[in-house]
């Protein structure tokens, strides 16, 4: 199953990759919205796990433009973030997300994580 | 009716004591013209008696004169008898200046009778004389009656104004007596009344003493109480029925400026905007003073106020009605405290900490996945020390997550910013998930959870997250202190609307001084037990303030090793 990851910092990328990688999952990193909007229509991942906080565009905002392209919006986003609180949470689903994972996350159960959000949603 | 006055009362005794003076001079001196007019007339009478007697006498004198001669003819007796008519006439026209105008006439009666004598006597004396011849009895018999009668009728007048004066004495004593008496009788009854008003006054002088000094010391007391409510940092006013001002110290004056006197005052506080703690706009109305004149007392209320033309402030306020002995409310007195900055602080420290926390999280996910990942497979770290040391890492990298989310949820307690989503929740539900969720915790302590819910308990209306989190805490605390092999019960039950869900260990319990304190922050008591403690200090905290939040209460009983129970009253549902 392939996926996309977009997570500014290098270091929580290179663990998230290898974490998702040992749930199974094809994995492909960007560090930033732009560089996610521009890969996933050429290469549409199966589910984009997207950062909230990032110095170019916000991750809601690369969700918002994500689930208006209809060739892209179909596919679930699932939002990872330290910021977790009530008002993220009801701003995330607002533009569409389909979960939440809180940072720190555990790196043994992520792509165990992923699965269960993919299969509520 | 009006009591006499201090005043009247000193005034009345001095008149009293000038009157008294005047009536005793006057006393006096009557008394003093009574004597002296009883004694003139005792001298008077004394002469009168004198000059009767000897008139007597000189008649007696005249009379044996007479008949002596009548009898001798001899010229001597007839000298002796011209010398008493001289002294007869002497005394006769005397007596009447002497006599009283009542007791003239008489006299004269009387001179009349002793006329009728003489004349005859003498007319007697001289037909003797020339006739040289012996007077006949006849003649001389005639002139004895008259003597006799005129004798009587003088010693009757004696008998008279012997009468008259010791009447006139008697009752010239009796009037001196009667006015010594008043003499006497005045000044006591005088001094009498005067002590009385004096007494009385002084009674007065002194409660009006006592009174002065409470004037005065009411007088410091209350520039002492102005003085202080003026220096005290919190804004006290007085907010009269008409909105205006009755009383506003320093701080409200700077915090409210000057209103104008009497109703025009409304317009004044119309011109301030006021907002609730949620930004929603108050009318004038609605502010906290104006339920105090509805009668109600407001405590701690906050709001935002901005003046005109000044930066909103935020203000913490309490108010109270003061009410007349109607118990009518005519005013009302509130107090406030500028918390603007206090506010201020509390956000900054709220953002601080969640910017803080957030910020720690990132390095952390990184130690944490790393760590975890190295962890995953026994062949990337083969020697067990390193593994150990690593797992070390692990789970100090785990608790510094827990601490990091226990302090934003703290803070967010704090701030009253736990934003519940409270539904009607089933307790036994929650209480099983609770253990669960410690569940591994309590198997590496090698403890064992006996839950005792009972069926049938009402819900109660939670956020269950939260709820969840309160009675977590309550385990993961007593997993940490309960001694290995022992159990840790949870039980719940219903009472007086509340459903009661108690966590009891067997551990070390907590000493009677530290009870109070077993719900402060970062308070990891000094108990034996803290072999497994490691946790973050604020569970408890978490826990009393998610409960309150509830609108419950968090329990605790516990004597030194008997173990601890704590127990969450959450109102039923």
């Amino acid at each position: 199953m392939k996926l996309l990851l977009v997570e500014d910092d290098p270091d929580i990328q290179l663990v998230a990759c290898l974490a998702l990688a040992r749930g199974g999952f094809i994995v492909r990193a960007v560090d930033s919205g732009e560089a996610a909007l521009r890969l996933v229509e050429a290469d549409p991942p199966a589910v984009i796990l997207l950062d909230w906080m990032m110095p170019d565009m916000e991750g809601p905002e690369v969700c918002r433009r994500l689930k208006q392209n209809p060739v892209t919006g179909t596919i679930p986003v699932i939002f990872m973030t330290a910021r977790a609180e009530q008002a993220e949470i009801a701003r995330g689903l607002a533009v569409g997300a389909a979960g939440f994972i809180r940072k720190p996350f555990d790196a043994l159960a992520l792509g165990a994580q992923v699965r269960e959000m993919l299969g509520a949603s | 009716m009006n009591a006499p006055t201090l005043r009247h009362r000193v005034v009345a005794a001095f008149l009293l004591l000038i009157a008294l003076g005047l009536l005793e001079s006057a006393l006096v001196l009557y008394v003093q013209r009574e004597e002296a007019r009883a004694n003139a007339e005792a001298e008077r009478t004394e002469q009168i008696l004198h000059q009767v007697d000897e008139l007597d006498r000189t008649l007696s004198t005249m009379q044996a004169a007479q008949r002596g001669f009548l009898l001798t003819r001899a010229q001597s007796e007839l000298d002796r008898y011209q010398l008493q008519v001289h002294e007869y006439q002497r005394l006769g026209s005397g007596i009447p200046r002497l006599l009283a105008p009542e007791s003239r006439a008489e006299f004269e009666r009387i001179r009349e009778l002793i006329e009728d004598w003489r004349i005859n006597a003498s007319e007697v004396l001289i037909a003797r004389a020339l006739r040289a011849e012996p007077v006949t009895p006849q003649a001389a018999m005639v002139a004895l009656p008259r003597f006799a009668k005129a004798r009587e009728a003088l010693s009757a007048f004696v008998r008279r104004q012997s009468e008259l004066a010791s009447a006139a004495g008697e009752d010239a004593t009796a009037r001196t007596r009667r006015a010594t008496a008043v003499l006497t009788l005045a000044p006591l009854a005088g001094t009498i009344v005067t002590v009385i008003l004096l007494f009385t006054a002084n009674r007065g002088i002194r409660r009006a003493q006592a009174v002065a000094t409470a004037h005065a010391e009411t007088v410091i007391a209350r520039d002492e109480l102005l003085a202080i409510i003026n220096t005290v940092p919190a804004a006290l006013i007085i907010l009269n029925r008409d909105a205006s001002l009755g009383l506003c110290n320093r701080t409200a004056e700077q915090m409210l400026g000057t209103p104008p006197p009497g109703p025009a005052a409304v317009d004044y506080w119309r011109s301030f905007e006021y907002h609730d703690t949620t930004g929603r706009r108050l009318a004038l109305e609605e502010l906290p003073a104006m339920q105090a004149f509805a009668g109600q007392e407001v405590l701690g209320k906050e709001i935002q106020m901005q003046r005109p033309g000044h930066p909103p402030i935020t203000i913490l306020l309490s108010a109270a009605p003061l009410r007349d002995e109607t118990g009518a409310v005519t005013a009302v007195a509130a107090g406030f405290l500028d918390i603007t900055r206090l506010r201020e602080l509390d956000r900054m420290k709220e953002d601080f900490v969640s910017v803080v926390s957030h910020e720690l999280r990132t390095p952390l996910t990184a130690i944490r996945g790393s760590l975890q990942l190295l962890l995953a497979d026994a062949a990337t770290v083969p020697d067990p020390e390193n593994r150990q040391l690593l797992d070390i890492a692990l789970k100090s990298c785990d608790r510094l997550v827990r601490i990091i989310n226990d302090i934003l949820d703290v803070s967010r307690i704090e701030a009253g910013r736990l934003n519940l989503e409270p539904r009607a929740v089933a307790v036994a539900e929650i209480v099983q998930q609770s253990a669960e969720a410690v569940d591994h915790l309590a198997k590496q302590a090698h403890l064992r959870f006996d839950v005792q819910v009972p069926p049938g308990l009402p819900a109660v209306t939670a956020d269950p997250d939260r709820f969840t989190q309160a009675i977590v805490n309550l385990l993961s605390n007593a997993v940490k202190f309960a001694p290995a092999g022992s159990t840790v019960t949870i039980s719940a039950r219903e009472q007086s609307g509340f459903v009661a869900v108690a966590v009891r260990d067997e551990g070390p319990g907590i000493a009677p001084d530290d009870v109070s304190r077993v719900f402060e922050k970062f308070q990891q008591l000094d108990r034996p037990a803290t072999r497994r403690a490691g946790g973050t200090g604020l569970g408890l905290a978490i826990t009393k303030g998610i409960v309150e939040e509830h609108g419950g209460r968090v329990t605790v009983e516990s004597a030194p090793g008997k173990g601890a129970s704590f127990t969450l009253w959450m109102p039923a549902a």
